[in-house]
């Protein structure tokens, strides 16, 4: 078997005090490595204005005024992501930076999602680095959730970005010696662009478990009937449809009852669902708690009579769906909430809901229904469940990798 | 023993003759007093007391008072009555009352032009009271930009209120329940004291058509639709018109749809006694007019009629009748108020009555050629009915739930085709004999619904929620869910209403 040796993870994020979904599969691929006895170099080129705070050693920002802010010099909204790789790998970029802090013998790059695959590739250029392994972590495939985050957001003329992103994908597909999908669509994808390994590496959850004080206050200040939580990040896919997902009305919770959201999503449901033409009914069914600590956050979804996941595009699969199914409560979610979870999709607490009448009808029956009862030590319910954990998931990694070292690749 | 609970707090604070909401809680209350046993009580609801019960005394000191409460010095004038401030009203009518309770102090000389010279102004002050309040609103939002939001961070939480319903009771209200419940508490109460309620729906115009109604009231009025949907075991509409827009509009929303029944409101009044009717009434009348009974508002249309008319005169007709109207000038109708006033061609052809006695109007309607009705949208026509429960025919808008009325009997038009409905009035103005036929026919087919009737079958519907827990008390069924199948989205059958003819 090969010695486990550095590993380079390279992302758009830092991880230090990861909030959405990418920080935390990143984080725990990192956890995952170090489980194995690899040393792990985390390097995140960050947009400045989004991370101002806790980032890592090796992190560096990528300036609001700098040159590569720009598409062929022109200024596309919501596409720094795309536009970091070039700034990690210009000179007059990230790059000497990156390169004077970088660890000297490196054995495997991580790419996680596309962006950095420039940097990646100008790293293989040095002899140092020539020789070292490539994975590209596929988080989406990404040309058509930004297609549909540029049509939300009205942008348009943005054709020959589509087509870079895509471009990007299809060459770190191509290139990498190894390549993470998190659903099987997301592999097939990959595998007809030219991947020559695919592997399924879905994502997972932390397990969390809430203290009983904590449990005590929140019992105190959320509803007394059942109500549902809406946990999620600012991603646009969380909250551009999601008035759309739900019939523009809240009517389906009583006024007993709340949605409860939960995260960075918070305000923009709050945008979206105060502009609706059934503002002031919708107002009254939801109680907005932003982002928690992980204790507060642990204790709310422990008292959840269910979650909701009103997803209405993107590849990839959403961490919060795998915790959703975790709690063992109800969830009603759309058909792409469960991408990657679809042997989920027969539990008894899950719903699926194809339009806005069905996703209503979801949430009035599950409402009235008792809570599900608790998971038996040793049922096949709870396994299930626990192979959802970011461990069961992640350690599947780095055997793969050390395999492909002891190939001898590349 | 279980009991019906009958709310009357819309008419506890009410002080004007009884009309409309306020008619159909004053008339279910007076039959439950004329045939009271132990199952029906009386109770109210206070924002902060909760539900109190009202000893049956007080119910018919109420009735009396309402009985008694027109006001026959001010008509033809544009009156402001006394109500009473529901509990939770805005600071606008809260001042506007305290106004109007400190004009009724002054003397009568003093009065009436203190009251015109504020009656001019209330634009003046409601942009005033708005601009104050916009102001208010800016200063917070600049010094805490996201308190709008606070509000939103807590649970619903519902004060321990009093509640006199035991497990198994029936409640039922009909009144002025968007402002003056709690809906929240209701659900949250009838889930843990296990009790049925009875609700009521006039009508989803201010989400149908809220540009016919005062302010923005389509998402408030939608949140207290979708509020008595999760509340109510049943809610009686008073119109298949009413019935199929509530539903159409639970569906929209994706709130539950409980069983509703169709109930037909009363339109019974007793015969006029020619010697109590006001000279100043028959003189504005005249001896040949037609009469629309209405608040003065847009959704009323009068405009139309005004428009038929001066049509008419430009025609060259010259022996129109009196157009006369009775009831309150209300919201939107400054503009037109203003046209009656100094459009000289109808000066002395177009009456305006307000605060009419039911003596009067049941003269006018006696004494009319015909009535006319062109609102825009209706959630019943209580005017049709009472211009056919006294024999007369009506020129109606075909609109919503008025074809519901007058069925056969009258002539339904387009409510925004002027031409037609002056070419209609002017035919039978021209064909007395042709009305003569017509008012032979309502008098033999047309069998007024009694407000009677409609409190019978409202109880009715109280009695057979109370056998229904009864039954699912015996049976074990604790029935804390909803009647409703919360998951279904078909329309449910129509029940049938035992006291519709």
């Amino acid at each position: 078997m090969t010695k486990p040796g550095t590993v380079l993870l390279l992302s758009t994020y830092p991880i230090v005090k990861p909030q959405h979904g990418g920080q935390v599969r990143l984080l725990n691929i990192k956890r995952a490595y170090e489980r194995a006895g690899w040393k792990v170099a985390s390097l995140a080129v960050y947009t400045e204005e989004s991370y101002s705070n806790e980032v890592g050693s090796f992190d560096i920002p990528f300036p609001a005024t700098s040159k590569y802010r720009l598409f062929n010099g022109r200024n596309v909204p919501l596409i720094t992501d795309l536009l970091s790789g070039p700034f990690a790998a210009a000179e007059d970029g990230g790059l000497p930076s990156i390169l004077a802090q970088i660890p000297a013998q490196i054995d495997v790059i991580h790419v996680e999602q596309p962006w950095l695959w420039p940097l990646a590739v100008e790293l293989k250029k040095r002899p140092q680095y020539a020789s070292a392994i490539t994975v590209y972590g596929s988080q989406n495939i990404e040309e058509p959730l930004k297609r549909s985050i540029f049509e939300d957001y009205n942008v348009g003329g943005a054709d020959e970005v589509l087509r870079a992103i895509e471009a990007l994908e299809r060459n770190a597909a191509r290139d990498a010696d190894l390549t993470l999908a998190v659903t099987q669509d997301d592999a097939a994808v990959l595998e007809k662009w030219g991947a020559d390994k695919v592997a399924l590496q879905p994502n997972g959850i932390e397990a969390w478990h809430a203290d009983d004080k904590a449990l005590a206050k929140w019992r105190e200040k959320l509803p007394k009937f059942p109500w549902l939580l809406y946990v999620a990040s600012a991603h646009p896919p969380n909250f551009t449809r999601f008035s759309e997902i739900l019939g523009d009305s809240l009517a389906c919770f009583p006024p007993t009852s709340r949605l409860v959201v939960v995260g960075s999503v918070t305000e923009h449901i709050y945008r979206v669902m105060n502009s609706t033409r059934w503002s002031h009914l919708n107002l009254s069914r939801l109680q907005l708690l932003f982002t928690l600590s992980d204790e507060d956050l642990a204790a709310v979804k422990s008292l959840a009579h269910g979650f909701i996941l009103p997803i209405p595009f993107g590849g990839g699969s959403n961490l919060k769906t795998a915790e959703a199914l975790y709690s063992g409560s109800y969830v009603v979610g759309t058909p792409a909430a469960f991408r990657g979870y679809e042997d989920c999709m027969d539990l008894p607490e899950v719903r699926v809901a194809d339009n806005p009448k069905s996703f209503q009808r979801s949430i009035r029956e599950v409402l009235f229904q008792p809570s599900p009862p608790p998971l038996e030590p040793g049922s096949q319910a709870l396994a299930r469940r626990q192979d959802l954990r970011w461990e069961a998931r992640m350690d599947r990694l780095p055997p793969l990798v050390e395999k492909l070292m002891q190939r001898g690749a590349p | 023993m279980n009991k019906i609970w009958l709310d009357v707090t819309s008419i506890l604070g009410w002080s004007r003759p009884a009309v409309g909401i306020i008619r159909v809680e004053a008339e279910c209350a007076k039959f439950a007093l004329g045939h009271l046993d132990s199952r029906v009580e009386f109770c109210r609801f206070d924002q902060r007391e909760g539900y109190v019960r009202v000893d049956p005394s007080e119910v018919r000191q109420t009735l009396d008072r309402i009985g008694r409460s027109h006001q026959p010095d001010q008509q033809t004038s544009v009156s402001l009555p006394i109500a009473s401030v529901a509990p939770g009203s805005s600071s606008t009518v809260r001042l506007a009352t305290f106004v109007r309770s400190v004009l009724q102090w002054l003397p009568q000389i003093m009065r009436s032009p203190l009251h015109r010279y504020l009656a001019e102004r209330r634009e003046a002050a409601r942009a005033a009271a708005n601009g104050l309040r916009e102001l208010r609103r800016a200063v917070r939002a600049w010094r805490k930009p996201l308190a709008h939001m606070t509000q939103l961070t807590s649970s619903p939480v519902v004060k321990e209120l009093g509640l006199p319903f035991s497990r198994g009771d029936v409640y039922v209200s009909l009144g002025l329940d968007w402002d003056q419940k709690n809906q929240t508490y209701i659900a949250e109460k009838k889930y843990s004291e296990n009790f049925k309620t009875l609700l009521c729906c006039y009508d989803v115009i201010p989400v149908k058509y809220p540009h016919l109604c005062v302010g923005d009231v389509s998402a408030k009025f939608a949140r207290y639709f979708a509020d008595i949907a999760w509340c109510a075991d049943e809610i009686v509409c008073i119109s298949e018109c009413s019935r199929r827009d509530l539903l159409a509009l639970l569906r929209e929303l994706g709130a539950p749809t409980p069983p509703t029944t169709v109930i037909r409101l009363g339109s019974d009044l007793p015969k006029a006694d020619p010697e109590d009717v006001r000279s100043a009434t028959k003189d504005a009348a005249g001896d040949r007019f037609i009469l629309f009974v209405s608040t003065i508002e847009r959704r009323k249309n009068h405009e139309t009629l005004y428009r038929a008319y001066t049509r008419l005169l430009d025609q060259g007709e010259t022996n129109l009748p009196k157009l006369v109207f009775v009831g309150m000038p209300g919201w939107g109708v400054t503009d037109f108020l203003a046209d009656l006033r100094f459009d000289v061609r109808v000066a002395r052809l177009i009456q305006v009555l307000t605060n009419v006695s039911d003596n009067d109007l049941m003269w006018l309607y006696e004494n009319a050629l015909f009535t006319a009705f062109p609102s825009i949208y209706e959630g019943w026509g209580l005017a049709v009915a009472e211009s056919l429960a006294n024999g007369k025919f009506c020129l109606a808008s075909k609109a919503a739930s008025i074809p519901e009325v007058g069925g056969d009997l009258i002539e339904y038009l387009d409510p925004w085709d002027v031409p037609k409905w002056a070419e209609r009035l002017k035919w039978y103005f021209d064909h007395p004999e042709e009305l003569n036929r017509i008012e032979e026919l309502i008098r033999t087919q047309y069998v007024a619904p009694t407000w009677e009737d409609t409190a019978k079958t409202v109880l009715g519907r109280a009695e057979a929620l109370l056998d229904q827990q009864r039954r699912e008390m015996h049976s074990g069924v604790d029935a804390i869910m909803p009647t409703t199948e919360i998951g279904r989205y078909e329309e449910p059958a129509p029940k049938s209403a035992a006291a519709i003819r």
